[in-house]
């Protein structure tokens, strides 16, 4: 994930990015400060979203707290729903802008009226009307319920004029939050659930905040350090004022914009902190997903286009890559093939010439058969009819031989035993080679079955 | 001018991509099928007759005893007249040694057989079973290059006790 924070010296092409990397244990801390104008900055920023895209990240944006309004409503509910109508209708009244150009997202501070025992519930991200973002998360709606939000507002406009240069470059931000909210939602551990407090600079303010249950109480920017910390005394009463009355339990501290090591016992009486509670900034305990998410609608629309369309790319080369790998399998195994055919050629050919000889005279031995392989001779053909003759009833009446063929007609008491001599005379396996054609036996004058068969090779 | 596609047209035009490409793809996995099974019914075929081949080369000593023996023992036309009357008189002296009657002897003109020049003599034959069967013994051995090219033996209707037969012997002569 990257993280970029815009100063206010943006639109002057005086660019200050701090980048840093995140983790699932965390965000790690700052990585780098560029100051070298647009393009370097754009640069190192592609970079790091091109780097962390195929981890599933993106551009995650925190605005500065000058672009935001926050605002306390107590309200006369619990339900979500109820809430949801409420905050907006309640914010109009606030705002110097129409209501459909804020991207606004609240936070339940504390709920009262059946019960003071019910907690404030997490912020939980919500989905809200066009133009506007809600967040919240309610215990059960009781009669006569009361809710603490502490709401926050960004003119649209306003994101989108500040970001117009990275969305020219095409850097659409995954997300957009405040930085303020940020710190108060997890950069301000140890304070447990107690109230905390932040210093940071935005664009050469010095902002300081006080956060309860993860939600921005108060918030106020000073043109330097100096005169923040004069006015510590009065933001610690202020912050009473505003319902913290339990002491501030840690203050976490930009050590860019505070010197820890000088200020640390200033700060520690100033807001009656013990001064082991103040310390730098944790991006260890950031969260996840900013609590507040102001990103506009049609950016996120974009940004899912955007992913569609890479999933598509991704799969289109997987199923080109597993095309061409078929298509290579394919024409491969036939090359394969074809190397074989040449290659047995090429044993036939060598094979071929110690043959022609071998082959001449086998052919030879073969076509002089029934003059020299006793196995063709007539007598051998007649030894094998005599011996298929299944008994002394059974006769041979007649044998006749050519060259390759012969036929036999025997004379047997029954049909079933000239039958059986055809049976046996097929085999014969000295006979084996020869194709045999038997018809029906027929009955003679003489109440003998007559039959006849035919061999041929 | 160029214009842009509508959603449904683009739709449309990668159906009908998608079909062409796919019935492109059919022809060429299909060509390729074929031309894979032929190549692979060759190359079968070629190894089979590569292993006979081989075969009959483990067999080399075999044929060349067999063609040297041939070559040795074949007898070699020399007088084609004198050829049959040899060939008849030899027949006669097996059927007079085995008690069997010739008849009709008939004289063949030699002829060409595959292998061979066939002197052949055509007789009938009477005698009894065991006769007959010494009678084509004496002829018919390996070395004597004798080939009975048609035999018809039956039972003589006149004395069922003995076998007539109509037998065509040939000699085959070396050919030229």
């Amino acid at each position: 994930m990257v993280y970029a924070t815009l100063s206010e010296a943006w639109e002057a092409a005086n660019v200050g990015l701090e980048m840093g990397k995140g983790g699932k244990a965390g965000k790690a801390g700052m990585a780098a400060s560029k100051r070298s104008g647009l393009s370097g900055a754009f640069g190192a920023l592609k970079a790091g979203l091109e780097k962390e895209s195929g981890e599933g990240g993106g551009l995650e944006v925190a605005l500065p707290a000058r672009l935001a309004v926050v605002e306390q409503f107590q309200l006369p509910s619990v339900e979500k729903e109820e809430l949801d109508g409420m905050a907006p209708l309640q914010l109009e009244k606030t705002l110097p802008y129409p209501i459909e150009e804020v991207l606004h997202a609240y936070r339940v501070i504390k709920t009262a009226g059946a019960t003071d025992a019910v907690p404030p519930a997490p912020a939980m991200a919500a989905e809200a009307p066009e133009g506007q973002n809600a967040a919240t998360a309610l215990p059960e709606a009781l009669p006569g319920a009361m809710s603490t939000l502490s709401v926050v507002a960004v003119h649209r406009p306003a994101i989108e004029a500040l970001l117009a240069p990275l969305l020219t470059q095409g850097m659409v931000p995954t997300t957009v939050s405040l930085w303020g909210d940020l710190l108060a939602a997890g950069g301000t551990d140890g304070a447990g659930a107690g109230p905390a407090c932040a210093i940071w600079g935005e664009g050469g303010e010095a902002l300081f905040a006080v956060f309860e249950g993860g939600a921005i109480i108060l918030i106020e920017a000073f043109d330097s350090v100096e005169a923040l910390f004069e006015a510590l005394p009065r933001l610690r009463i202020g912050a009473e004022l505003a319902g913290i009355h339990a002491p501030l339990a840690a203050c976490r501290v930009d050590p860019a914009v505070v010197d820890l090591s000088a200020h640390r016992p200033l700060l520690s009486r100033a807001l009656s902190i013990p001064g082991d509670a103040i310390a730098g900034f944790s991006f260890a305990t950031f969260p996840q997903r900013p609590p507040l998410d102001f990103t506009p609608p049609a950016w996120r629309q974009q940004l899912a286009q955007r992913a569609r369309k890479k999933r598509f790319i991704r799969r289109a080369i997987l199923g080109g890559a597993v095309y061409l790998g078929l298509l290579l399998l394919a024409f491969g195994g036939i090359a394969l093939r074809k190397q074989q055919s040449r290659r047995l050629d090429a044993q036939l050919a060598a094979i071929r010439p110690q043959l022609d000889s071998l082959l001449a005279q086998q052919s030879r031995w073969k076509a002089l058969g029934p003059a020299v392989d006793t196995r063709q001779f007539t007598l051998e053909l007649l030894r094998e009819v005599v011996e298929s003759l299944p008994s002394p009833e059974v006769r041979v009446t007649l044998l006749e031989q050519g060259l390759g063929q012969f036929k036999v007609e025997v004379e047997a008491p029954t049909a079933a035993a000239a039958i059986d001599f055809g049976e046996r005379l097929k085999a014969r396996e000295a006979l084996r080679d020869y194709q045999f054609e038997a018809g029906q036996p027929t009955l003679s004058g003489s109440d003998k079955a007559q039959y006849r068969l035919f061999g041929k090779l | 001018m160029m214009t842009r596609l509508s959603q449904r047209e683009k739709i449309l035009g990668g159906a009908v991509a998608g079909i062409l490409f796919l019935f492109a793809n059919m022809l060429l996995f299909s060509s390729l099928r074929k031309e894979a099974a032929s190549l692979a019914s060759k190359v079968a075929g070629q190894r089979s007759e590569l292993a006979s081949l081989r075969e009959i080369l483990r067999e080399r000593s075999l044929w060349e005893k067999r063609g040297e023996w041939l070559r040795e023992k074949q007898p070699k036309l020399e007088n084609v007249n004198q050829a049959s009357v040899a060939l008849l008189e030899e027949i006669k002296a097996a059927a007079q040694a085995c008690e069997v009657l010739l008849e009709s002897p008939e004289l063949g003109r030699p002829e060409d057989r595959e292998a061979a020049r066939a002197v052949s003599v055509t007789v009938l034959t009477r005698g009894p079973w065991a006769g007959l069967v010494k009678f084509m013994n004496q002829l018919q051995q390996p070395g004597q290059f004798l080939v009975f090219e048609s035999v018809n033996l039956q039972i003589d209707p006149r004395n069922p006790t003995q076998m007539q037969g109509r037998f065509r012997i040939a000699r085959w002569y070396a050919r030229e």
